[in-house]
């Protein structure tokens, strides 16, 4: 067995068990891997790294989302304390107090 | 009121012994017939009942007549108990119940002779379910409290189901031999077919006729016979042999994890240099150990290996072995076994012919039927090796070199889950999705609807999602959260609709804590304002000197108006977030962009060639039942049997695809052929090939999913020519 298909199976496996895909498949697969090729590997691995990316990718703008949303609730909480003075100046004035 | 004599107390009546007529007692002289037997009283067989033994049977009836007489039964002139209608039926049901719990067979089809094979298989058949129940009982208790127990005798409880079915075999199996025996005493001893009551006179048979039935009963129980033993015996031989692999497995596995720490302290030589140190090796002798012991490791693996791939049946004899036996009878809900020259290798799978169906494509969106197995792509044949060292198929170390990587990594990834480390990017991804927004809630339901094919529910969490985004008050957190606290609610109770009356009383609580919590938030910043004013009202005084008191009814406009002014700033956030998010989720878990983009790729690979292995392995499991994920997966690689991605070129996926389904050596004509057929099926245009179409060859993209229904026509007929089986 080469150190490259030794990676790969390695990569592969790692993947696999990282991935959310259901347990049954990941079962199935693995009870079969005997009957694989290198090339079966071969396109399990990209998908599997293909995944990964798209996990990945999903994670960051989640976390970017997560950014954004904190620094504008806190936005809105300055703008309520904003409206609360200017509410309050509002009714003074209306109560004739100058 | 009815009398019986029962509870009279009167004294049975004997009636006189009538005597043996002439003819009968000249029979009897002669030894023919026996005399009848005389029914004698105790007192005439010499056991006369005592004094004390008469007094207390008196007093046990005086006892009886006394209880019948307080339940409303009274003397008559005869000095008899003349008992209640409601107390007879009560006795009626007192003897019925006492016969029940006897020994009586009342089916004479069905009753045997005491047979000690019978009676001891029945013995065990008994001791096992009574070691089941107890195993059922242990676990209730190890459920609550001892959980790894319970994993433990779960194991345990399993193989005594399959330890009770075998038990029950052998009771079945001696049942109808001890009723073979039985038929067979009666042909051979009756002389007189009239005297049988349960095949004679009970069925108005004559002698040729019972002996006809005798006769196809035995026949039917021994054919019975065989099949059970049949069936026990391939039972027999698949449980030896996953044994058997299963240990074969682990062996290899744990030889390969061995070579794998070897070549880990050879890669580290200060792991090496004290390995040597301790063992007094030097460097090149550890070294020399060391591959030693990996060169063994390799040849052990390789000889299991060999040995799992040997065939199941022996040439010699069908059923000299349990393996044999275990292939030459199908069982029940099982596929027939092939012919001994069909017999599948490790090489070649197995696949049940029901399950050889052609490709279907179902369309996008249907489900999947849990009771129908979905036509997963079958074939007969392996991919034929020798087409380059990535068409071979993988040693059993390159398997065990995966699983024990995939084992690792399952072990960090519940390291990861419990808090342990970080945690992995999809459990990171699944903790924001529930800790979203409504919107995303619904949107991660759809995901979860994709995964999970949960369409009803699915349905029923958008309406309650709606129910949510009208209520007041809530912020996006707190809408969030109850929303999330709902699903988890359904899912804990097990409610599957949500507008059943249980869900509408989760939601009204959960509802109900929510507004109290938010209302406390808008009311400390009103509290806050209202102080604020009250001050400074206390501070003012109007244009004539007097002090402006802050009534109540201006503070109650005050505060009604900035509730209002921060609830209309609040909402504008709420539905911006709200945006954002739902752009974010449509973009990136999208259904439809997993099943293609990251799901897809899953079904590349599967349908690249290994999808004939897989799938009827994963169908014939009837694992797709209720499993989330299987609705996905099996459609797209439904899908994905007609279509390809394009790797390079149309000719090289051709090519390619060709040799996935066993063509390796094509001719360019031919290859050219199904080519040109793929490109005018997808309205690719070749140039070149003088194929119209529009995109061009040349302006398309690698992994464009390229149709090859057709194509899959013309591969019919090469297949014939080259010998290989395709579907």
């Amino acid at each position: 067995m080469t150190p490259e298909l030794t990676y790969k199976l390695e990569r592969c496996g790692e993947l696999l068990a990282q991935s959310p895909l259901d347990d049954e498949i990941k079962k199935t697969i693995l009870e079969n891997i005997h009957e694989l090729t290198e090339a079966h590997i071969d396109g399990l691995l990209a998908s599997l790294e293909r995944e990964t990316f798209e996990l990945v990718a999903l994670a960051e703008q989640f976390k970017k989302f997560d950014d954004g949303q904190d620094s504008r609730w806190e936005e809105l909480a300055k703008r309520q304390e904003r409206i609360a003075e200017r509410v309050l100046e509002e009714t003074l004035q209306t109560a004739g107090v100058q | 009121m009815s009398s019986i004599e029962k509870f009279g107390g009167t004294p049975k009546e004997v009636k006189p012994q009538e005597e043996p007529s002439e003819y009968e007692a000249q029979l009897i002289a002669a030894g023919i017939i026996e005399a009848p037997q005389v029914e004698s009283s105790p007192s005439e067989e010499g056991n006369s009942i005592s004094p004390e033994d008469q007094v207390r049977i008196e007093e046990g009836r005086l006892r009886s007549d006394a209880s019948f007489f307080v339940g409303g039964a009274e003397y008559n002139a005869n000095e008899q108990l003349e008992v209640t209608a409601e107390q007879i039926e009560k006795a009626r049901k007192e003897m019925e119940g006492a016969l029940a719990g006897a020994d009586i067979v009342t089916n004479p089809e069905v009753r045997i002779g005491r047979h000690y094979p019978v009676e001891s298989a029945l013995e065990v058949v008994t001791q096992r379910g009574r070691s089941f129940a107890q195993i059922g009982l242990m676990r209730k208790l190890a459920q609550a409290h001892n959980p790894e127990l319970d994993t433990e005798l779960k194991q345990h409880e399993a193989v005594l189901d399959a330890e009770a079915g075998e038990a029950e075999a052998e009771l079945t199996i001696a049942t109808l031999r001890a009723e073979i025996e039985d038929l067979n005493k009666m042909v051979t001893t009756s002389a007189d077919m009239s005297q049988l009551d349960r095949f004679g006179a009970k069925h108005s048979f004559n002698r040729a006729e019972a002996h006809a039935f005798i006769e196809n009963r035995v026949t039917e129980n021994e054919a019975k016979i065989r099949m059970l033993e049949s069936r026990a015996s391939a039972e027999r031989a698949r449980t030896v042999r996953e044994k058997a692999r299963t240990e074969a497995m682990n062996e290899m596995a744990a030889l390969a994890n061995e070579i794998e720490e070897l070549n880990g302290i050879v890669s580290r030589s200060e792991e090496m240099t004290r390995f040597g140190n301790e063992h007094n090796f030097n460097r090149a002798e550890v070294n020399a150990f060391i591959e030693n012991r990996v060169a063994e490791n390799e040849a052990k693996i390789k000889q299991i290996a060999e040995s799992l791939k040997e065939p199941r049946v022996s040439p010699v004899s069908n059923e000299s072995t349990p393996e044999a036996a275990a292939s030459a009878v199908p069982t029940e809900g099982e596929a027939p076994v092939l012919p001994a020259e069909n017999m599948p290798t490790p090489e070649t799978p197995v696949v049940p012919p029901q399950e050889a169906v052609p490709l279907a494509t179902p369309t996008e969106g249907a489900p999947v039927a849990a009771e129908a197995a979905p036509a997963p792509i079958a074939r007969t044949e392996a991919p034929v090796e020798g087409n380059g060292e990535k068409n071979k198929k993988l040693s059993p170390l390159a398997a065990a070199v995966m699983t024990t990587a995939f084992e690792k990594g399952s072990q960090k990834e519940e390291g990861k889950e419990s808090g342990v480390e970080k945690k992995s990017i999809w459990g990171f991804i699944k903790e924001r999705l529930k800790g979203q927004s409504t919107a995303g809630l619904w949107e991660f339901r759809q995901a979860e609807r994709f995964r999970r094919g949960k369409n009803e529910v699915a349905a029923d969490i958008d309406a309650a999602r709606e129910h949510i985004q009208k209520t007041k008050h809530l912020s996006l957190e707190d809408a969030l959260d109850e929303a999330e606290r709902m699903r988890a609610m359904a899912d804990v109770s097990g409610i599957e609709r949500p507008g059943s009356a249980q869900y509408e009383e989760f939601s009204r609580m959960i509802t109900g804590r929510k507004e109290f919590a938010n209302k406390k938030h808008i009311e400390s910043i009103v509290a806050k304002a209202s102080g604020g004013l009250t001050e400074r009202l206390a501070k003012y005084r109007n244009e004539y000197g007097a002090v402006v008191v802050a009534d109540e009814k201006i503070m109650q406009q005050f505060e009604a108006s900035l509730r209002e002014a921060l609830l209309r700033e609040q909402d504008t956030y709420v539905q911006q977030d709200r945006e954002s998010y739902n752009a974010l989720i449509k973009e990136r878990l999208d259904p439809k962009y997993w099943k293609r983009y990251v799901y897809g790729g899953i079904e590349a690979a599967l349908a690249a060639g290994a999808a004939y292995i897989l799938l009827p392995k994963l169908a014939a499991s009837g694992w797709w039942a209720g499993k989330k994920g299987a609705e996905a997966v099996l459609e797209i690689a439904g899908n994905y049997a007609d279509e390809i991605p394009m790797k390079d070129t149309i000719w090289n996926t051709t090519k390619e695809w060709l040799g996935s389904q066993g063509i390796t050596n094509p001719s360019n004509q031919e290859i050219m052929d199904i080519a040109k057929q793929v490109a005018g099926d997808n309205g690719i245009g070749v140039k070149e090939w003088g194929v119209p179409g529009s995109p061009m060859d040349t302006g398309m993209q690698q992994g464009h999913l390229l149709k090859f229904a057709g194509a899959k026509f013309k591969l019919a007929a090469l297949a014939v020519k080259y010998g290989v089986s395709v579907l």
